[in-house]
């Protein structure tokens, strides 16, 4: 088994570097826009191809990727086009605010999840599984940026119980971060919550449906031991390697919940990045943070393939 | 003395039982009426293909009837236990205890996430409060009685690293664990090859002679119940239309159906006439011609056959509900 | 007790199944109807300024209140329908024919075609949907075409592995061997016999797609990188709202209840055409 985790971890660098290579191409997709973009349109030609050389974009788009890719893995994430500023520390000093956002986010995510789905499977076709299953349809559409906006309507303008923003590092101040962290993870996490959920649910219905768990039922076991002992390790195989999905999604959320609540985080970073046209800013926190869904993708299927005996042997037979 | 001892009782006694699925009009009748009694030591047979019924009434045994089924009439009685009175969960509290059931498809009936001495031992957890490590260490001996090698190595096994023979002697040490009064072997040899299937039937016959278990061992297979019972039930369509001990109903097949099954089931030994499959089908539960419900495609059918078939004894424990079997004289 | 229902007779479970499935198509005609005939139905017009009546909560003259320049909000929630719609039916439509030719491709020709196609598919799958569409948006550009031809490209993916998935089973059925053997071009066999069949799982992803689009489409904005002001779209109508949240509260509101409804509708929409079209996907 120790030879496919092997195997998993050098896929991840062949994977990281194609994904380098696609956010590199998105981004030169209509070339010459990082000049024109930073310069805005009354741009002298000749400021042009001042600015251009300064940065190396009049490089081979081949030798510019290298350059860039092989640079970042050593942490050198180029300099800002705005401010000249590195990059790389930059992104360092917002990564650890990011992780705990999507960390707690999705905690919060599976606390719901997990047991509502297994109920609601476990429930199938009566009151309580149509209850849920609706409550997950209706809270998956909600739009997470509105679920923050409404929160912090409700809590930090009508009811001011809870701070509208701002960011407290968790080592200065573990209280305050976890109170200024409450409704962004919220908002993230109810959102993610749905999909994973529905996910729960369906894997939990299929391994109710096996004939091992109607031999579990015939031995006696009661429902409570039936799903603890018998129904839920084998439903969390499957979750797990369909829920690593939802790490793009609520990634992709990061974005939005760390502006509105203006949490200093590598999400707010992708927006500066874009609205200020500072490519080197844009893609250095937009390649971390896919670095880190691939990761979180990788750690998650393997978690999946160690729970499960039938992966154990699989390498060795 | 013993005789009577063993009719007053009987392991298991079901008597007039029926189980409908659904309600009011949509209601259909799976299990009809069946009169079913296993002594202490005994191994059964209950054939019938599939649709008739036999794998619901087994399950209205372990009290593990689907939703939408229910008991409409009859008593199940457990060595005098009527099981139909009991709550849910006391039948939870004797199933797996009492009464415990080999499932068919060994494979797709073991944990594939959990190892298989755990899964043999788990009934003495259950049902017995043993501690997992008595619980790991009685299956060991368990493997061991079902002839598995290395008992110590395969508990600590999953069931995929098991043969097929292999998992369904440890589905039979995983029932054997309680020392039940009553195993129900539901197909277990369907899914076997031939060499396998023998050491599984040995294997039965070896428990019920050594711990005098009562078997239910329910099939489509005629070869396997001549090789393995004491008596045999015949079932169609949610009906018993022949019972009697195992040699009687071979030699003296007294119901056109069982003489149906007889002919479409190839044999080694004896003449080869050719495998004469009976025509049509099962009919639907609420589909079935008035009366016997083999008439529709029954050779021998009369316009009597739409009365309630009755029970007509034809040898010494065996009775046909065929109302002709006078005149045609049993086998053909 | 858990197992196999024989017979189903929860009849009323059936019928809030379909009861969903009715609900989300009239929450989307509703929708489709609001942005076809917005100029006809709206009190007013979405860019009428009235600096003097700004910020006013909703009241009879202004079933929503009106914004910060004066600005009608339920006009401009409707017209913004518009705007969503717009770029839905343009992503998707990006993405389900990239997709398709993409998946069908990779499944007829197989191999190597297929390796490479499909692991470009897997990966492009996992990136989070909105980064990419901010990157490909620095380079294109921020405006709404640009914005629906991103969504677009991230589409694509998904549905070329579903078109791959159905390609490979319509595939395996008889009939393509038969037309095969009697000599059909690869591009009939592709048109005639299999497309039919990649069309129906299609229109169902497509339906779930529209709800992603619309989502997507009102995050960009609410992001400043879409619609941009003073065209009404949710989400730059929320993003706005954002400023005034202590003083107007609605609009912060009603946008998104808008959009909500909009997701929710095709969602339901999608789960419903699911369920009927292909049961056995069903639980």
């Amino acid at each position: 088994m120790l030879r496919l985790i092997f195997t998993r971890l050098a896929l991840f660098v062949p994977t990281l570097l194609a994904a380098s290579i696609i956010l590199f191409i998105a981004i030169n997709v209509v070339p010459g826009s990082a000049a024109r973009s930073a310069l805005g349109v009354d741009a002298t030609p000749q400021a042009i191809m001042r600015f251009e050389a300064l940065n190396g974009l009049d490089r081979p788009l081949i030798v510019q990727y290298s350059d860039w890719f092989i640079k970042a893995m050593q942490g050198d994430f180029g300099k800002s086009f705005q401010n000249r500023v590195a990059v790389g520390p930059e992104i360092l000093k917002r990564l650890p605010v990011t992780l705990e956002l999507a960390l707690l986010a999705f905690l919060i995510a599976n606390v719901i999840a997990l047991p509502l789905g297994a109920i609601a499977a476990f429930r199938h076709r009566k009151i309580l599984d149509v209850i849920i299953t609706t409550f997950a349809t209706i809270l998956g559409a909600v739009p997470n940026f509105w679920l923050a906006t409404l929160f912090v309507l409700l809590f930090a303008l009508i009811w001011p119980i809870l701070p509208a923003g701002g960011f407290t590092p968790f080592l200065s101040d573990p209280k305050a971060n976890l109170i200024q962290m409450i409704l962004p993870a919220l908002s993230l996490g109810l959102v993610s919550s749905s999909l994973l959920l529905r996910i729960m649910r369906t894997t939990m219905l299929e391994v109710l449906n096996s004939a091992y768990i109607k031999t579990a039922h015939a031995k006696g076991a009661s429902e409570r031991v039936v799903l603890t002992r018998h129904a839920l390790r084998n439903a969390l195989i499957p979750f797990f390697t369909v829920g690593a999905v939802e790490f793009g999604f609520l990634f992709g959320g990061v974005v939005v919940i760390e502006d509105i609540f203006r949490l200093p985080g590598i999400g707010s970073l992708v927006l500066v990045g874009i609205i200020n046209r500072d490519y080197p800013v844009l893609l250095g926190s937009a390649l971390v943070i896919t670095i880190v869904v691939l990761a979180a993708n990788m750690i998650v299927d393997t978690i999946a393939m160690i729970l499960d005996p039938r992966q154990i042997h699989a390498g060795e037979r | 003395m013993k005789i009577e001892a063993n009719k007053r009782s009987s392991t298991l006694e079901i008597e007039n039982l029926s189980v409908a699925f659904g309600q009011g009009s949509k209601s259909a009748v799976v299990v009809d009426n069946i009169s079913l009694k296993i002594g202490k030591g005994e191994i059964v047979g209950l054939i019938g293909e599939s649709g008739s019924g036999k794998t619901v009434a087994s399950l209205a045994v372990l009290g593990m009837l689907p939703r939408g089924a229910k008991v409409v009439q009859g008593s199940i009685k457990l060595t005098n236990d009527p099981l139909l009175e009991r709550t849910d969960d006391y039948r939870r509290s004797i199933r797996g205890d009492r009464i415990a059931l080999i499932p068919q498809d060994a494979l797709r009936s073991l944990n594939p996430t959990g190892k298989v001495g755990y899964q043999v031992g788990e009934p003495l957890n259950l049902h017995r409060s043993a501690s997992w490590a008595f619980a790991r260490s009685k299956a060991i001996e368990l493997l061991r009685s079902v002839n598995l090698s290395d008992p110590e190595l395969r508990s600590e096994e999953y069931p995929h690293q098991f043969s097929g023979g292999m998992q369904q002697r440890a589905m039979i040490a995983m029932g054997l664990s309680t020392e039940p009064e009553l195993l129900i072997a539901d197909e277990p040899t369907t899914a076997l090859d031939v060499t396998v299937q023998a050491q599984v039937l040995d294997l039965l016959r070896a428990v019920r002679d050594q711990h005098d278990t009562s078997i239910l061992f329910i099939t489509h297979d005629l070869g396997v119940v001549a090789n393995l019972c004491d008596r045999v039930y015949v079932m169609y369509s949610g009906a018993i239309v022949e019972e009697g001990p195992v040699d009687q109903i071979f030699s003296n097949p007294s119901h056109p159906y069982t003489q149906g099954l007889l002919d479409a089931t190839p044999r080694i030994h004896g003449a080869m006439t050719g495998l004469t499959p009976i025509p049509g089908q099962i009919p639907l539960p609420n589909k079935r011609p008035v009366g016997c419900r083999f008439s529709d495609r029954c050779l021998f059918a009369l316009p009597q056959c739409a009365s309630t078939p009755k029970p007509i004894t034809v040898g010494d424990n065996h009775i046909s509900y065929c109302l002709r079997v006078k005149e045609l004289g049993g086998s053909s | 007790m858990q197992g196999k229902d024989e017979m189903n007779f929860l009849s009323k479970f059936n019928w809030i199944r379909h009861g969903l499935l009715t609900i989300g198509i009239m929450i989307v005609g509703t929708v489709i109807v609001a942005a076809l005939t917005a100029p006809i139905i709206s009190p007013y017009s979405p860019y009428d300024l009235d600096v003097t009546m700004m910020l006013q909560a909703p009241s009879a003259d202004h079933w929503l209140g009106t914004d910060e320049l004066g600005r009608d909000v339920l006009s401009r929630t409707i017209f913004a329908s518009q705007i969503s719609i717009q770029v839905a039916l343009v992503a998707v439509s990006v993405g389900v024919i990239g997709g398709t030719i993409i998946g069908v491709l990779a499944a007829y020709f197989g191999g190597v075609t297929d390796l490479i196609l499909m692991r470009l598919m897997e990966l492009l799958f996992s990136f989070p949907a909105i980064l990419l569409a901010i990157v490909l948006m620095a380079s294109l550009g921020t405006s709404i075409l640009n914005a629906m031809i991103a969504i677009g490209i991230i589409f694509i993916p998904g549905f070329a592995r579903l078109a791959r998935a159905t390609t490979v089973e319509a595939m395996q059925q008889q009939y393509i061997e038969a037309a095969r053997s009697v000599g059909m071009s690869h591009s009939r066999i592709l048109i005639i016999e299999i497309m039919p069949n990649v069309i129906t799982p299609l229109l169902v992803e497509a339906a779930v797609a529209f709800a992603y689009a619309v989502l997507l489409e009102s995050a960009l904005s609410f992001l400043g990188l879409g619609a941009q002001p003073p065209e009404p779209s949710w989400g730059n109508m929320l993003n706005t709202g954002r400023g005034f949240m202590a003083q107007a509260p609605w609009l912060s509101i009603m946008p998104g209840m808008a959009l909500f409804f909009c997701v929710l509708g095709f969602n339901l929409l999608g789960d419903g055409l699911r369920d009927m079209l292909d049961p056995h996907l069903r639980d």
